[in-house]
């Protein structure tokens, strides 16, 4: 079934790009332009996802998409997600230094590391960053409000 | 030969050994952690070697790469866990001679095994390279899109899970290769108006994403379990080599003639030419019984097979800009980011890069016997390290990496967005390592293709004609025709079960 899912998917992204890229601009002439390589592999990308659903239609047993249940799992994977999306929210203001840490810790005893272990896991890592991107390779990483 | 050794002299600088040394510990530690691929390894190191000059770029990856393939068979040997999906190839007798007391036996070989496939997948470069790039020069644009074709086809074929998704991992690395301004006409594309997207999906932080974040968040849905280590007595670990490698001379030339081979077709890498050496080492074996619960044969065939592609790879890559397997594929994105494109030019203007290169080649197989021994000595900590540790800490190094491309925090949202999608597609059996190839290809393909159509007035004809291009496209669809003609026989059965690798 999952199959089935994942080759309608594969074909309606595939057929988007056929539409959409029919309206790009052509080269004038009966030529064509910018269109034709997104239509050729948008299309391509149709057929085989019709040629997936269609595969996968045979082997199905029930309509059930058989996907794991929620559980605290799917919320340590969350996690990692909104870490991220956090990290990107407020790095302009707390710095690298401060969100990186923190964002390291966070996750480290989220998933269970004991804090003797994370703490000083997650200190060496800023450490070993900020010495190899700032230090070593100049590249310059947001500081934070107090500079660095 | 004097090549090499006026590549030796470049490599002398102390800072590009700091690099060799530092990419050295780096692929150890990946290689020897399971679950951390050497393609992700790489994708994680592109950040870095992007502020580094092209040649302490490329030793670097040479130099972590030798190193994660072999250190990928040390989990195997010990917990039967393969460290690297090339050594999956052989795990079960490596694990199966640990557990008989002979996991130093097996270790040291592999690690003498490892050196000599790469030394001798160098040899192939040093020798076949020159020799290709005269062949390269007749080629136009016609040739290099079929040869493109080529090692899309291969990938997506090859790849772990059917090649029916295979083909598509591949048509989606290409569609988003095809986001941004088009080659032809400057028109944006698939961009909805934004700013970030006019400059396409940059395929560093979509290839860290891809690799790196989808299985933090694999981890952080499956916790693996701790296993049980076997014991390795480290002092022994030479005991008896030359004997049993004198004993199976044949196998190590053969497995590194294959994996040379293997590596040197585009598109498939070092775990295609580990499991087609265990392949051909049981069709040659005089004990093919023995394989599986314990045989040195397979470890020794594969192990050199496996090392031997890595350097092999690079034949395609620098020669015609074709990757040879997925890191290729990242260093060709690389060379091509450092405004250096591969093909006959490279090697006429860059000769001296290309000494570098050639010596790094050699250099890193023969430092891998000392510092893989160190990793012997080191395995059972490496193997044991705590994810909860491990996984926070390559995100850090994700988004970080991600961000100091461009400062950008755009490239962090698409190394976000890919790890999620990444991790989706595994999930289902869609392999990752096509996507990476159609994404960095791309370009490649559209611009020959296109130069192609316009030279030729739109006639689509004229790709057949060209006796090179004809050769090339036949093999490309008689590539195609295998999988598709048990397709049509199984009357659309599904094919294989979804594997989850990353490629190597």
């Amino acid at each position: 079934m999952r199959d089935v899912v994942a080759g309608l998917l594969s074909a309606g992204l595939g057929a988007w790009i056929v539409l959409t890229a029919r309206s790009f601009p052509t080269l004038g002439g009966g030529y064509q332009g910018p269109g034709i390589f997104p239509q050729l592999a948008g299309g391509l990308l149709a057929l085989l996802g019709l040629m997936l659903a269609a595969a996968g239609l045979r082997g199905v047993r029930s309509l059930r998409l058989g996907l794991p249940a929620l559980g605290a799992e799917w919320l340590q994977a969350g996690l990692v997600v909104a870490a991220v999306v956090l990290y990107l929210l407020a790095v302009p203001r707390l710095g690298f230094v401060l969100m990186t840490s923190g964002l390291l810790l966070l996750l480290m005893l989220a998933q269970g590391a004991p804090v003797r272990r994370g703490l000083p896991a997650a200190l060496a890592t800023v450490a070993i960053m900020h010495l190899l991107f700032v230090r070593l390779l100049r590249v310059p990483l947001p500081p934070g409000p107090w500079g660095w | 030969m004097e090549a090499v050794l006026q590549g030796l002299v470049l490599l002398a600088q102390p800072k590009v050994l700091l690099v060799v040394f530092l990419s050295a510990i780096y692929g150890l530690f990946v290689g020897a952690i399971p679950g951390l691929t050497a393609t992700m390894a790489a994708a994680l190191l592109v950040p870095f070697t992007f502020f580094l000059d092209p040649l302490s770029a490329l030793v670097a990856i040479i130099t972590m790469e030798a190193m994660a393939i072999f250190a990928g068979d040390i989990p195997a040997a010990l917990v039967r866990i393969p460290g690297t999906p090339s050594s999956a190839a052989y795990t079960e007798d490596s694990y199966e001679l640990t557990k008989q007391g002979k996991g130093e036996v097996v270790l040291g070989v592999d690690l003498i095994c490892s050196a000599v496939g790469g030394i001798m997948g160098a040899v192939a470069f040093i020798v076949a390279a020159p020799l290709l790039v005269l062949l390269a020069l007749h080629f136009t644009s016609f040739e290099y899109f079929w040869m493109a074709v080529l090692g899309l086809s291969g990938a997506a074929l090859i790849a772990s899970g059917s090649p029916l998704r295979g083909a598509i991992s591949v048509l989606f690395g290409l569609l988003l290769s095809m986001v941004g301004i088009d080659i032809t006409l400057g028109y944006p594309r698939f961009t909805f108006g934004s700013v970030d997207l006019l400059g396409g999906i940059n395929f560093i932080p979509a290839m860290i994403g891809l690799f790196g974040v989808s299985e933090v968040i694999r981890q952080a849905l499956a916790p693996r379990r701790e296993q049980a280590l076997a014991a390795v007595r480290t002092e022994r670990v030479f005991h008896g080599i030359y004997a049993l490698l004198r004993r199976h001379k044949v196998q190590v030339v053969r497995g590194g003639v294959v994996g040379t081979y293997i590596g040197a077709l585009p598109g498939t890498g070092a775990d295609i030419a580990a499991w087609l050496s265990v392949a051909v080492a049981r069709r040659f074996s005089k004990e093919p019984g023995k394989f599986g619960k314990g045989s040195i044969e397979p470890v020794i065939e594969a192990g050199t097979s496996n090392n031997a592609a890595l350097g092999a790879a690079w034949i395609p890559a620098l020669v015609f800009g074709i990757p040879g397997d997925t890191i290729t594929a990242i260093v060709i994105g690389v060379l091509m980011m450092k405004g250096l494109r591969p093909g006959p030019i490279l090697f006429e203007q860059q000769a001296e890069l290309l000494n570098g290169l050639r010596a790094m080649f050699i250099f890193a197989n023969v430092l891998m016997i000392p510092l893989g021994l160190l990793a012997i000595r080191l395995s059972s900590r490496l193997v044991r390290m705590p994810r909860n540790i491990l996984m926070p800490v390559i995100l850090a190094f994700s988004i970080v990496g991600s961000y100091a491309i461009s400062n950008n925090p755009f490239d962090v949202v698409v190394m976000l967005v890919m790890g999620i999608i990444g991790y989706v597609m595994e999930a289902h059996g869609f392999p990752l390592g096509p996507v990476v190839l159609g994404l960095v290809l791309g370009r490649l393909v559209e611009e020959n293709f296109m130069i192609s159509m316009i030279k030729a007035q739109w006639d689509p004809i004229a790709f057949f004609t060209r006796p090179a291009s004809l050769v090339l496209a036949m093999l490309t669809l008689a590539a195609w025709l295998v999988p598709l003609a048990g397709f049509v026989q199984r009357k659309g059965a599904p094919v294989a079960p979804p594997v989850s690798t990353a490629g190597k």
